[in-house]
């Protein structure tokens, strides 16, 4: 069957371009990694399983291009500090409800707070919240191990909340 | 892990067998499930495209194959008929040829000399004239290039790498190195091709047909060469005939030679045309002293503490010295230039004969009218920085990928130099040889304009990418596009993120073209860099969007 190409890209652009300025966190960037991973995908349709969601399929190669390209920028490289030592004990204690996140009100401050996490964190959330992709592909993607993916966003989530709490108009908190 | 499913099958199994027996565990799933919903709500909300741009598709294969052919096919016709473009242009525009190398080089040295010495002239007369034709220029061909996505750009840039990729002929090579030995084309012997020669002594008393690269502690050339000798050496001596060109550097380098066929380049402690020595064009000589006994054809360019003529020269003389003499039986046909701290010591004696005028430019004085103190110049100062400023300013919110142009340590800025340098120099000649021999006068026209504007914003691209990194490294830049709120960011917002690294880049720059005696180096570096990183952005670009 041959691909509607074209009609593909239309209908995914969109959410394509919002995991590149995700991950980036530039609008310029990302529209041009954006245009890069649909060229890439371009190039390698002959390699795409139609039985397979295509969001999925150009979302694993906008990760796998937006990671390279943090790469290439970071003067240091990019860094995942060992599961085992990463949580420095000097760290605030992490709420222990759950729902300080869960406020449809707060959309801004979450937002916010997302956008403030370090790339360490922001990139594994990104990828299992917004792409959709697996510890596996995860793993994959960033050079880790899935228990270290685990760790990571374990650690996002918690930033998130410590970010919600201390700026002390959390209703539940 | 568990909430997320991301553990294997066999512990999520044994944990669901818990969890459906635990009701606190059960809350605590619920719970953190609806927490990872909120994340990712949060997360898919927002900032999306303002539109969806048109894809480009990239260029197929059977293109990519008909480019390279036509590639292959130029090369070809280039290597194995060199003369052709000489025979077809007609003997004034020969110049023109982009395949004599001989005159690329010589073209190419002169450009950079002229550079050097004008380089700040340049840039003061097109910062104070062009200025607004170039932000005109500059916003026309932003508009065209924006609608066309970046057409325009990826055109000049592929003609400048076509003619950059297009390999000029060269002559096959000969290579004989002795190590601390003496490499020697005795007389009788003929090298058909061109001959690098390295050892102790080189001694070439044969005839080499091509060019000749000698290096050694010694060089003398007694034979004859027919291309162009390059060489460096502790002392070199030519006696022989050069067809073509001579540039050598040497603590001693001392010219014999009954004919150099068209320009000498000579560098070194002492530098010393004998009276038998003949030069039929141009002379350029930096050295402590320069001595030219012989007769030079055109004009003669000499830095040296001792500047002394004693011959014939067919144009100028234009000497940057301490001491300047002009002995009998010197005849210059043209102006003496006398770049001098003391007009007393230009020397000219009572046989020598200038046929035009002598003119002292007394250089101390030029230093003293250097007016840091004067409040026109830091007035001049102030305005040409909010001029770049400005400029700046339109540029980034136009093109704001500019923004994210970075310096990338020392090799990366050599890089960016390189690239600029070649720019610099290439960009006219491809305007020139666009407007006679291939398209048109417009585009021709159009890339200059282009040229200017880069020269013109280079400084203010590299000065944005150093304050970027002067101002991020001490923390005092933050700010992103990522989503927080309103889809698109303000204009408010925008500026905010890259006038201020702007600022504090073009301060600095404004500062260091200031310093005395460094000025103008600096001047000139920094262009050359600010227009490299120009032109590695603008191939950034295009390779994203090369099929556009």
């Amino acid at each position: 069957m041959k691909i509607d190409f074209d009609a593909l890209y239309r209908r995914h652009y969109g959410r394509v371009f919002g995991a590149c300025l995700r991950l980036l966190g530039r609008r310029a960037l990302a529209e041009d990694a954006a245009q890069e991973v649909f060229v890439r995908a371009y190039r390698s349709l002959d390699r795409y399983d139609e039985r397979q969601p295509f969001d999925r399929w150009v979302l694993a190669i906008a990760s796998h291009h937006c990671v390279d390209l943090l790469r290439r920028r970071a003067r240091e490289p990019l860094r995942f500090d060992d599961p085992e030592t990463a949580g420095a004990a000097s760290e605030p204690p992490v709420p222990a409800t759950l729902d300080v996140l869960v406020d449809a009100e707060r959309d801004d401050e979450l937002r916010a707070a997302i956008a403030a996490l370090p790339e360490k964190y922001r990139l594994p959330l990104v990828l299992a919240y917004y792409n959709e992709a697996s510890y596996d592909e995860i793993a994959a993607t960033l050079g880790i191990t899935r228990n270290h993916v685990g760790v990571l966003l374990l650690r996002a989530k918690q930033s998130l909340r410590r970010a919600l709490e201390s700026s002390g108009r959390a209703p539940h908190a | 892990m568990y909430a997320d499913g991301g553990l294997d099958a066999a512990d999520a199994a044994a944990l669901d067998r818990h969890v459906d027996a635990c009701l606190q565990c059960q809350a605590r799933v619920t719970a953190l499930r609806a927490e990872v919903a909120r994340v990712a709500a949060c997360l898919a909300l927002g900032a999306e495209p303002a539109r969806v741009p048109d894809f480009a598709r990239p260029t197929s294969r059977a293109v990519a194959i008909a480019v390279g052919a036509l590639l292959v096919v130029a090369t070809t016709l280039a290597s194995t008929m060199p003369g052709l473009l000489g025979f077809a242009l007609p003997a004034p525009l020969a110049w023109l040829d982009p395949f004599d190398r001989v005159r690329l080089v010589e073209l190419a040295i002169r450009l950079a000399l002229y550079v050097a010495l004008h380089g700040g002239e340049i840039m003061m007369s097109i910062a104070e004239t062009v200025a607004m034709a170039v932000v005109a220029g500059l916003v026309l061909w932003a508009g065209l290039a924006l609608r066309a996505r970046l057409s325009g750009a990826s055109l000049l840039v592929s003609l400048i790498v076509l003619v950059v990729a297009l390999p000029v002929p060269v002559n096959a090579l000969e290579i004989r190195h002795v190590k601390d030995g003496t490499v020697s084309v005795p007389a009788g012997e003929t090298i058909a091709d061109t001959l690098i020669a390295a050892g102790e002594t080189v001694e070439i008393d044969g005839n080499v047909e091509g060019d000749l690269i000698a290096v050694g502690r010694r060089v003398a050339i007694r034979g004859h060469v027919g291309g162009q000798v390059v060489t460096a050496a502790t002392t070199v001596t030519i006696d022989g005939e050069v067809d073509s060109s001579v540039l050598g550097f040497a603590r001693t380098l001392e010219i014999a030679s009954p004919r150099i066929g068209r320009n000498l380049y000579g560098f070194g402690e002492t530098v010393r045309t004998a009276g038998a020595a003949n030069v039929a064009q141009n002379a350029v000589v930096g050295a402590q002293r320069a001595d030219v006994g012989g007769p030079v054809g055109r004009d003669v360019l000499a830095f040296a503490e001792d500047v002394e003529i004693g011959s014939s020269l067919g144009g100028t003389l234009t000497a940057f010295a301490e001491r300047i003499t002009l002995l009998a039986p010197a005849r210059i046909a043209g102006d003496v230039a006398a770049h001098i701290a003391d007009p007393n010591e230009l020397t000219i004696s009572p046989g020598a004969v200038v046929a035009g005028e002598v003119v002292t430019h007394a250089r101390e004085h030029r230093i003293e009218r250097h007016a840091w103190t004067s409040a026109e110049h830091w007035t001049f100062q102030l305005l040409r920085f909010t001029a770049a400023f400005l400029a700046g300013l339109v540029l980034l919110a136009l093109l704001p990928a500019l923004r994210g142009v970075s310096l990338d340590g020392v090799s990366g800025t050599l890089v960016a130099g390189a690239f600029g340098i070649v720019t610099l120099v290439a960009m006219p000649i491809i305007a020139v040889l666009v407007a006679v021999t291939v398209i048109g006068l417009p585009l021709a026209f159009f890339g200059l304009v282009l040229w200017i504007a880069g020269i013109y914003f280079a400084k203010v691209v590299l000065a944005h990418a150093v304050g970027t990194r002067l101002l991020g490294r001490s923390g005092l830049l933050s700010g992103s596009d990522f989503p927080s709120g309103s889809d698109i960011p303000s204009g408010s917002e925008q500026t905010r993120h890259f006038a201020a690294p702007l600022a504090a880049g073009l301060l600095l720059v404004i500062v260091v073209v200031n310093l005395p005696f460094v000025g103008g180096l600096f001047n000139f570096l920094m262009t050359i860099a600010g227009l490299g990183l120009l032109v590695l952005f603008l191939r950034d670009r295009w390779r994203v969007l090369r099929d556009r």
